[in-house]
Protein backbone atom coordinates (compact mmCIF):
# COMPACT_ATOMS: atom_id res chain seq x y z
CA UNK A 1 0.00 0.00 0.00
CA UNK A 2 1.55 3.71 -1.04
CA UNK A 3 -0.52 6.81 -0.71
CA UNK A 4 -0.74 9.46 -2.79
CA UNK A 5 -0.73 13.05 -1.62
CA UNK A 6 -2.92 15.71 -3.26
CA UNK A 7 -4.41 18.92 -2.29
CA UNK A 8 -8.15 20.36 -2.73
CA UNK A 9 -9.44 22.88 -4.94
CA UNK A 10 -9.46 25.04 -1.70
CA UNK A 11 -5.88 23.72 -0.97
CA UNK A 12 -6.54 21.35 1.74
CA UNK A 13 -4.22 18.80 2.16
CA UNK A 14 -5.59 15.35 1.12
CA UNK A 15 -4.32 11.77 0.22
CA UNK A 16 -5.24 8.69 -1.61
CA UNK A 17 -4.41 4.82 -1.88
CA UNK A 18 -5.64 2.14 -3.67
CA UNK A 19 -6.95 -0.69 -1.71
CA UNK A 20 -5.99 -4.38 -1.86
CA UNK A 21 -9.84 -4.83 -3.60
CA UNK A 22 -9.33 -2.43 -6.10
CA UNK A 23 -11.10 0.24 -4.43
CA UNK A 24 -9.61 3.65 -3.92
CA UNK A 25 -10.20 5.65 -0.56
CA UNK A 26 -9.19 9.48 -0.91
CA UNK A 27 -9.52 11.47 2.46
CA UNK A 28 -8.89 14.84 4.17
CA UNK A 29 -6.43 15.12 6.63
CA UNK A 30 -9.09 15.49 9.26
CA UNK A 31 -8.54 14.00 12.33
CA UNK A 32 -11.98 12.27 12.64
CA UNK A 33 -11.63 10.54 9.54
CA UNK A 34 -10.98 6.84 10.23
CA UNK A 35 -8.58 6.33 7.00
CA UNK A 36 -6.50 9.48 7.90
CA UNK A 37 -6.00 7.93 11.54
CA UNK A 38 -5.04 4.40 9.29
CA UNK A 39 -2.55 6.69 7.49
CA UNK A 40 -1.32 7.94 10.21
CA UNK A 41 -0.29 4.78 11.36
CA UNK A 42 1.00 3.85 8.13
CA UNK A 43 3.73 7.36 8.49
CA UNK A 44 4.30 6.08 12.41
CA UNK A 45 5.69 2.25 10.68
CA UNK A 46 8.33 4.85 8.72
CA UNK A 47 7.02 5.04 5.69
CA UNK A 48 6.55 8.23 3.36
CA UNK A 49 3.70 9.23 0.90
CA UNK A 50 4.31 10.22 -2.91
CA UNK A 51 4.49 13.85 -2.67
CA UNK A 52 1.82 15.86 -4.74
CA UNK A 53 1.97 16.96 -7.86
CA UNK A 54 1.85 20.40 -8.45
CA UNK B 1 -67.42 -16.59 25.51
CA UNK B 2 -65.93 -13.10 26.00
CA UNK B 3 -63.36 -12.71 28.95
CA UNK B 4 -64.52 -9.17 30.47
CA UNK B 5 -61.99 -7.34 33.38
CA UNK B 6 -63.57 -4.58 35.40
CA UNK B 7 -63.80 -2.56 38.41
CA UNK B 8 -60.43 0.24 39.28
CA UNK B 9 -58.79 -1.38 42.31
CA UNK B 10 -56.75 -3.99 40.95
CA UNK B 11 -54.55 -4.34 37.65
CA UNK B 12 -55.17 -7.63 35.99
CA UNK B 13 -52.23 -9.95 35.92
CA UNK B 14 -51.22 -12.59 33.32
CA UNK B 15 -49.46 -15.11 35.45
CA UNK B 16 -48.34 -17.61 32.89
CA UNK B 17 -45.26 -18.03 30.68
CA UNK B 18 -47.26 -19.33 27.88
CA UNK B 19 -48.69 -15.88 27.24
CA UNK B 20 -52.54 -14.90 25.80
CA UNK B 21 -53.61 -16.46 22.76
CA UNK B 22 -56.46 -14.73 20.95
CA UNK B 23 -58.78 -16.09 18.59
CA UNK B 24 -56.90 -15.29 15.58
CA UNK B 25 -54.14 -18.23 17.55
CA UNK B 26 -51.71 -15.44 17.65
CA UNK B 27 -49.68 -15.58 20.50
CA UNK B 28 -48.63 -12.46 22.68
CA UNK B 29 -46.25 -13.64 25.61
CA UNK B 30 -44.66 -9.74 26.85
CA UNK B 31 -46.09 -6.78 27.11
CA UNK B 32 -46.57 -4.65 23.52
CA UNK B 33 -44.26 -1.28 24.11
CA UNK B 34 -46.16 1.47 23.61
CA UNK B 35 -43.41 3.34 21.84
CA UNK B 36 -42.53 4.14 18.25
CA UNK B 37 -39.48 3.63 16.97
CA UNK B 38 -39.01 2.20 20.25
CA UNK B 39 -35.65 0.71 19.39
CA UNK B 40 -32.65 2.81 19.97
CA UNK B 41 -29.81 0.79 18.26
CA UNK B 42 -29.27 1.35 14.34
CA UNK B 43 -29.00 -1.90 12.09
CA UNK B 44 -29.58 -4.40 15.46
CA UNK B 45 -30.96 -6.58 12.63
CA UNK B 46 -27.66 -6.58 11.11
CA UNK B 47 -29.63 -6.07 7.59
CA UNK B 48 -27.62 -3.01 6.50
CA UNK B 49 -23.92 -3.86 5.39
CA UNK B 50 -23.02 -0.82 2.87
CA UNK B 51 -19.23 -1.36 3.64
CA UNK B 52 -19.22 -5.48 2.85
CA UNK B 53 -22.23 -6.55 1.14
CA UNK B 54 -22.21 -10.01 3.23
CA UNK B 55 -18.24 -10.06 1.97
CA UNK B 56 -16.46 -11.69 5.16
CA UNK B 57 -13.79 -8.88 6.58
CA UNK B 58 -10.62 -9.48 8.35
CA UNK B 59 -10.71 -7.86 11.62
CA UNK B 60 -7.06 -6.83 12.06
CA UNK B 61 -5.76 -6.96 16.08
CA UNK B 62 -5.51 -3.91 17.44
CA UNK B 63 -7.94 -1.91 14.88
CA UNK B 64 -11.31 -0.99 15.02
CA UNK B 65 -13.12 -1.09 11.70
CA UNK B 66 -16.99 -0.60 11.44
CA UNK B 67 -18.18 -3.62 9.91
CA UNK B 68 -22.11 -3.86 9.16
CA UNK B 69 -23.45 -0.35 9.01
CA UNK B 70 -23.09 1.17 12.29
CA UNK B 71 -21.36 -1.46 14.65
CA UNK B 72 -17.64 -1.13 14.76
CA UNK B 73 -15.42 -4.74 16.31
CA UNK B 74 -12.23 -4.84 17.98
CA UNK B 75 -9.53 -7.73 18.55
CA UNK B 76 -6.48 -8.58 20.33
CA UNK B 77 -4.15 -10.78 20.24
CA UNK B 78 -4.99 -12.29 16.49
CA UNK B 79 -6.78 -11.08 13.51
CA UNK B 80 -10.33 -12.52 13.27
CA UNK B 81 -12.55 -12.50 10.86
CA UNK B 82 -16.46 -11.06 10.72
CA UNK B 83 -19.20 -11.57 8.35
CA UNK B 84 -22.80 -10.78 7.78
CA UNK B 85 -24.17 -14.40 7.78
CA UNK B 86 -28.17 -15.48 6.90
CA UNK B 87 -29.95 -15.61 9.61
CA UNK B 88 -32.92 -18.31 10.56
CA UNK B 89 -36.41 -18.33 11.15
CA UNK B 90 -37.60 -13.95 10.55
CA UNK B 91 -33.78 -13.08 11.03
CA UNK B 92 -32.78 -12.18 7.53
CA UNK B 93 -28.93 -11.78 9.24
CA UNK B 94 -27.21 -12.12 11.74
CA UNK B 95 -23.48 -11.11 12.46
CA UNK B 96 -20.74 -13.72 13.02
CA UNK B 97 -17.36 -13.74 14.36
CA UNK B 98 -14.86 -16.97 13.17
CA UNK B 99 -12.10 -16.51 16.24
CA UNK B 100 -8.62 -17.76 15.82
CA UNK B 101 -5.68 -18.73 17.86
CA UNK B 102 -4.04 -16.85 19.88
CA UNK B 103 -7.27 -14.37 20.37
CA UNK B 104 -7.54 -12.87 23.91
CA UNK B 105 -11.14 -10.32 22.84
CA UNK B 106 -13.56 -9.86 20.28
CA UNK B 107 -15.76 -6.85 20.59
CA UNK B 108 -19.21 -5.59 18.81
CA UNK B 109 -19.48 -2.23 19.54
CA UNK B 110 -22.13 0.93 18.31
CA UNK B 111 -22.02 4.19 19.80
CA UNK B 112 -25.46 5.63 19.77
CA UNK B 113 -25.31 9.39 18.82
CA UNK B 114 -26.67 11.90 21.84
CA UNK B 115 -30.31 12.91 20.37
CA UNK B 116 -31.16 9.70 20.19
CA UNK B 117 -30.61 8.68 23.62
CA UNK B 118 -30.47 12.20 25.21
CA UNK B 119 -33.83 11.68 26.14
CA UNK B 120 -33.09 8.40 28.50
CA UNK B 121 -30.58 10.15 30.55
CA UNK B 122 -32.02 8.90 33.97
CA UNK B 123 -34.25 6.27 33.35
CA UNK B 124 -34.07 2.61 33.32
CA UNK B 125 -33.29 0.62 29.94
CA UNK B 126 -33.43 -2.88 28.80
CA UNK B 127 -30.48 -3.98 26.28
CA UNK B 128 -31.66 -7.43 24.52
CA UNK B 129 -29.28 -9.28 21.76
CA UNK B 130 -29.61 -12.99 20.16
CA UNK B 131 -26.35 -14.84 20.93
CA UNK B 132 -25.06 -17.77 20.28
CA UNK B 133 -21.14 -19.33 20.18
CA UNK B 134 -19.96 -22.47 19.48
CA UNK B 135 -17.00 -22.53 21.59
CA UNK B 136 -17.35 -20.28 24.56
CA UNK B 137 -20.59 -19.35 27.12
CA UNK B 138 -19.73 -16.20 27.96
CA UNK B 139 -20.96 -12.79 26.52
CA UNK B 140 -19.74 -9.73 28.17
CA UNK B 141 -21.39 -6.42 27.82
CA UNK B 142 -20.57 -3.01 29.25
CA UNK B 143 -21.87 0.58 28.81
CA UNK B 144 -20.02 4.04 28.38
CA UNK B 145 -20.60 7.55 27.89
CA UNK B 146 -18.84 10.30 26.50
CA UNK B 147 -17.98 13.33 28.44
CA UNK B 148 -18.46 15.86 25.71
CA UNK B 149 -21.61 15.56 23.61
CA UNK B 150 -20.38 12.58 20.80
CA UNK B 151 -16.81 12.86 22.04
CA UNK B 152 -15.09 9.80 22.97
CA UNK B 153 -11.78 11.33 23.64
CA UNK B 154 -12.43 10.84 27.49
CA UNK B 155 -15.40 8.85 28.63
CA UNK B 156 -16.96 7.14 31.88
CA UNK B 157 -17.97 3.11 31.47
CA UNK B 158 -20.57 3.08 34.08
CA UNK B 159 -22.32 -0.46 33.88
CA UNK B 160 -21.19 -4.08 32.99
CA UNK B 161 -22.32 -7.29 33.24
CA UNK B 162 -22.51 -10.81 31.38
CA UNK B 163 -24.69 -13.19 29.43
CA UNK B 164 -24.12 -17.03 29.84
CA UNK B 165 -24.75 -18.58 26.51
CA UNK B 166 -24.78 -21.95 24.52
CA UNK B 167 -24.57 -23.13 21.05
CA UNK B 168 -28.47 -22.19 20.13
CA UNK B 169 -28.77 -18.77 19.32
CA UNK B 170 -31.28 -17.14 22.51
CA UNK B 171 -32.48 -14.42 22.98
CA UNK B 172 -30.69 -12.36 26.39
CA UNK B 173 -31.53 -9.34 28.23
CA UNK B 174 -30.67 -7.11 31.03
CA UNK B 175 -31.81 -3.81 32.53
CA UNK B 176 -29.08 -0.71 32.51
CA UNK B 177 -29.72 2.50 34.61
CA UNK B 178 -28.39 4.94 32.60
CA UNK B 179 -26.97 7.90 34.37
CA UNK B 180 -27.51 11.53 33.25
CA UNK B 181 -24.07 11.35 32.10
CA UNK B 182 -25.80 9.16 28.76
CA UNK B 183 -27.24 12.35 27.26
CA UNK B 184 -23.89 13.10 25.85
CA UNK B 185 -24.68 9.67 24.20
CA UNK B 186 -23.81 5.77 24.97
CA UNK B 187 -21.70 3.51 23.69
CA UNK B 188 -23.12 -0.37 23.78
CA UNK B 189 -19.93 -2.88 23.57
CA UNK B 190 -20.53 -6.30 23.50
CA UNK B 191 -17.68 -9.32 24.08
CA UNK B 192 -16.03 -12.35 24.36
CA UNK B 193 -12.54 -13.11 25.58
CA UNK B 194 -10.55 -16.33 24.09
CA UNK B 195 -12.68 -17.01 21.09
CA UNK B 196 -9.80 -19.22 19.90
CA UNK B 197 -11.88 -20.91 17.31
CA UNK B 198 -15.68 -21.62 16.60
CA UNK B 199 -17.99 -18.92 16.51
CA UNK B 200 -19.92 -15.73 18.00
CA UNK B 201 -23.14 -14.78 16.34
CA UNK B 202 -25.20 -11.76 17.48
CA UNK B 203 -28.35 -10.77 16.03
CA UNK B 204 -31.45 -8.46 16.71
CA UNK B 205 -29.99 -6.12 19.37
CA UNK B 206 -32.09 -3.55 20.92
CA UNK B 207 -31.85 -0.75 23.31
CA UNK B 208 -35.52 0.05 24.84
CA UNK B 209 -36.79 2.08 27.67
CA UNK B 210 -38.46 0.56 30.56
CA UNK B 211 -37.30 -3.01 31.90
CA UNK B 212 -39.16 -5.47 29.82
CA UNK B 213 -37.22 -6.76 26.72
CA UNK B 214 -40.12 -6.28 24.47
CA UNK B 215 -40.65 -8.60 20.64
CA UNK B 216 -37.51 -6.82 18.35
CA UNK B 217 -38.55 -4.14 16.45
CA UNK B 218 -38.43 -4.46 12.90
CA UNK B 219 -38.39 -1.35 10.92
CA UNK B 220 -38.61 -1.19 6.97
CA UNK B 221 -35.42 -1.13 5.06
CA UNK B 222 -35.16 1.90 3.20
CA UNK B 223 -35.87 3.23 6.88
CA UNK B 224 -32.97 1.36 8.15
CA UNK B 225 -30.68 2.47 5.57
CA UNK B 226 -31.69 6.21 5.83
CA UNK B 227 -31.32 5.75 9.72
CA UNK B 228 -27.36 4.19 8.50
CA UNK B 229 -26.24 6.70 6.01
CA UNK B 230 -26.47 9.44 8.22
CA UNK B 231 -23.42 7.94 9.62
CA UNK B 232 -22.16 6.23 6.14
CA UNK B 233 -23.54 8.46 2.89
CA UNK B 234 -23.60 6.37 -0.13
CA UNK B 235 -23.82 6.77 -3.56
CA UNK B 236 -25.57 3.63 -4.09
CA UNK B 237 -25.11 1.23 -7.50
CA UNK B 238 -26.92 2.97 -9.62
CA UNK B 239 -25.18 4.21 -13.02
CA UNK B 240 -25.93 7.85 -12.13
CA UNK B 241 -24.21 10.29 -14.25
CA UNK B 242 -23.56 13.91 -12.43
CA UNK B 243 -22.55 17.16 -13.97
CA UNK B 244 -19.42 18.64 -13.60
CA UNK B 245 -16.85 21.21 -15.04
CA UNK B 246 -13.49 20.94 -16.39
CA UNK B 247 -10.71 23.43 -14.98
CA UNK B 248 -8.36 22.21 -17.02
CA UNK B 249 -7.36 19.40 -19.99
CA UNK B 250 -7.34 16.90 -17.01
CA UNK B 251 -9.00 17.98 -14.22
CA UNK B 252 -12.48 18.33 -13.58
CA UNK B 253 -15.53 18.71 -10.95
CA UNK B 254 -18.58 17.31 -9.77
CA UNK B 255 -20.83 17.64 -6.93
CA UNK B 256 -22.89 14.47 -6.20
CA UNK B 257 -25.66 14.87 -3.51
CA UNK B 258 -26.15 12.69 -0.38
CA UNK B 259 -28.78 10.81 0.16
CA UNK B 260 -29.76 11.42 3.61
CA UNK B 261 -28.40 14.85 5.30
CA UNK B 262 -24.92 13.13 6.80
CA UNK B 263 -24.47 13.64 10.87
CA UNK B 264 -21.45 16.05 9.98
CA UNK B 265 -20.05 16.57 6.55
CA UNK B 266 -17.77 13.80 5.03
CA UNK B 267 -14.23 14.12 4.65
CA UNK B 268 -13.24 11.18 2.48
CA UNK B 269 -14.48 8.84 0.08
CA UNK B 270 -14.29 5.16 -0.68
CA UNK B 271 -15.16 4.33 -4.41
CA UNK B 272 -15.49 0.61 -5.81
CA UNK B 273 -12.97 -1.32 -7.79
CA UNK B 274 -14.40 -0.11 -11.20
CA UNK B 275 -13.93 1.84 -14.47
CA UNK B 276 -15.34 5.25 -14.26
CA UNK B 277 -15.56 8.20 -16.83
CA UNK B 278 -15.79 11.58 -17.39
CA UNK B 279 -18.05 12.36 -20.72
CA UNK B 280 -16.91 15.90 -21.65
CA UNK B 281 -19.02 18.49 -23.57
CA UNK B 282 -17.97 17.08 -27.30
CA UNK B 283 -19.41 13.82 -26.23
CA UNK B 284 -16.17 11.86 -25.97
CA UNK B 285 -16.13 9.35 -23.10
CA UNK B 286 -12.43 8.90 -21.19
CA UNK B 287 -11.86 7.00 -17.92
CA UNK B 288 -11.06 8.86 -15.08
CA UNK B 289 -10.09 8.47 -11.52
CA UNK B 290 -11.87 10.46 -8.57
CA UNK B 291 -10.93 11.64 -5.20
CA UNK B 292 -12.10 13.54 -2.58
CA UNK B 293 -12.48 17.17 -2.86
CA UNK B 294 -14.92 18.42 -0.24
CA UNK B 295 -18.36 18.35 1.02
CA UNK B 296 -20.93 19.67 3.04
CA UNK B 297 -24.21 17.92 5.14
CA UNK B 298 -26.12 17.55 2.25
CA UNK B 299 -23.55 17.23 -0.88
CA UNK B 300 -20.00 16.54 -1.59
CA UNK B 301 -17.71 17.55 -4.51
CA UNK B 302 -15.20 14.83 -6.37
CA UNK B 303 -12.23 15.95 -8.33
CA UNK B 304 -11.88 13.87 -11.18
CA UNK B 305 -8.67 13.52 -13.31
CA UNK B 306 -9.11 12.32 -16.71
CA UNK B 307 -7.99 13.35 -20.48
CA UNK B 308 -9.61 15.06 -23.11
CA UNK B 309 -11.39 17.73 -21.17
CA UNK B 310 -11.59 21.50 -21.55
CA UNK B 311 -11.11 24.29 -19.90
CA UNK B 312 -14.45 25.69 -18.39
CA UNK B 313 -16.34 23.01 -20.56
CA UNK B 314 -19.09 20.76 -18.73
CA UNK B 315 -19.18 17.41 -18.65
CA UNK B 316 -20.80 13.88 -16.73
CA UNK B 317 -18.86 11.85 -14.31
CA UNK B 318 -20.38 8.55 -14.54
CA UNK B 319 -18.87 6.11 -11.85
CA UNK B 320 -20.62 3.16 -13.92
CA UNK B 321 -22.45 1.70 -11.13
CA UNK B 322 -19.47 1.70 -8.46
CA UNK B 323 -20.77 2.68 -5.14
CA UNK B 324 -19.19 5.94 -3.42
CA UNK B 325 -19.15 5.48 0.32
CA UNK B 326 -18.47 8.81 1.61
CA UNK B 327 -17.01 8.46 4.95
CA UNK B 328 -15.85 10.21 8.60
CA UNK B 329 -19.33 10.53 9.39
CA UNK B 330 -19.27 7.67 12.21
CA UNK B 331 -18.91 8.72 15.87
Amino acid sequence: MIYQLYKTLDDKNAAYTVNEDGSMTSFLFDENNPDYQAYLKWLEKGNTPEPATT
Amino acid sequence: MALILSGSSANATLDSSAGLTFSDSSNQSAAASPYVLKNRIINGAMVIDQRNNGAAQTITAGTYPYTVDRWFASSTGANVTGQRVAGTNSNTYNYQFTGAAGTTLIGFNQRIESYNIADLAGTTVTLSANFANTLLTTVYWQTTYPSAQDNYTSSTTFASGSFTVSSTLTKYSTQIALPSGAANGLMIQIYVLAQTSGTWTIGNVQLEIGSSATPFERRLYNQELANCQRYLPSSGTTSNYYAGVSTSTTNAYAPIPLPVPARVAPTGITIASGTYYWLNGSGTQNTATVVFNSAGYQGAMVQITTTGATLGQAGLFNPNGATILFTGCEL
